[in-house]
């Protein structure tokens, strides 16, 4: 994307003649995400799409971090969009192409009709983490 | 069919799991936050643990109303509005939405999420 950056910083181009829907923000302990994956492993479907799964089954020492940071990003852009009793809506409807840098995320279903209803235009998602806790901070923009 | 003794007993283990809280910290008027410490992934948690031991289904946002807080329709001056309650009232049938009606103040809408809210919605599943 032009107006965001190889280090993944926003421009403000981003912005230009944009007006803000709505901002989301969370935060989550790593060792909750942790114990649920571990928990839930036979749901984890519903909660994130293969492909993320696939970035959380890596067995490096990140992967906790990367599935918080997973788990808080979608939180986020739910927050973001607004995300009431939209009922339907899936955890899926959302994929977290980039756990590291701001980026875009593949939006889809029934989110991708309800943004449509709201002329939510783009959305925006950024995490960051540390060993204990994951936040991450979206922007939907009309 | 479970009785509303055994629905209760099933729910508290499913608490005592996903939360590690002690079995004797979960009573029926226990709030999930306030009282037991529940947080985002641990509602996630609570609702997969509640599907499996009692084999329903629990649609996203069908046991927890999800954001509410963020509708400007819903909230006004910190307090849920009419609508809102009236939206609570139709779609969140378990919640003891009455009380909070007294005082609607966003402040006091976690209190609505108890043990024996959860008891209420299984059993209206069960039946």
């Amino acid at each position: 994307m032009a107006d965001i950056d190889a280090a993944g910083s926003c421009h403000d181009s981003v912005l230009a003649g944009r007006r803000v829907y709505g901002i989301g923000v969370d935060v989550i302990e790593i060792v909750r995400i942790n114990r649920f994956v571990k928990n839930h492993s036979s749901m984890l479907q519903r909660v994130f799409t293969a492909s993320e799964r696939n970035l959380i089954s890596n067995p490096a020492k990140t992967s906790a971090q990367l599935s918080s940071r997973i788990f808080a990003m979608k939180e986020a852009i739910l927050k973001a969009c607004r995300i009431g009793w939209q009922e339907g809506v899936s955890w899926n409807d959302v994929e977290i192409t980039d756990c590291i840098h701001c980026h875009e995320p593949l939006l889809t279903g029934k989110l991708s009709l309800y943004m449509k209803s709201k002329r939510i235009c783009r959305v925006l998602v950024v995490s960051s983490a540390n060993n204990l806790y994951a936040v991450a901070q979206a922007i939907a923009l009309m | 069919m479970l009785t509303k003794d055994e629905v209760y007993s099933k729910v508290t283990d499913c608490l005592v799991e996903a939360l590690g809280v002690d079995e004797d910290e979960v009573s029926p008027e226990s709030t999930l936050t306030g009282d037991l410490g529940a947080e985002s992934i641990d509602f996630l948690d609570i609702v997969f643990r509640l599907e499996k031991s009692f084999s329903i289904k629990i649609p996203r946002g069908g046991l927890f109303p999800e954001n509410i807080l963020s509708n400007p329709e819903f909230v006004k001056d910190g307090r849920v509005t009419e609508k809102g309650l009236q939206e609570l009232r139709d779609k969140m049938p378990h919640l003891d939405i009455d009380k909070f009606a007294n005082e609607p103040n966003v402040n006091n809408f976690a209190d609505l999420f108890t043990v024996d809210m959860l008891v209420n919605y299984v059993s209206t599943k069960l039946n």
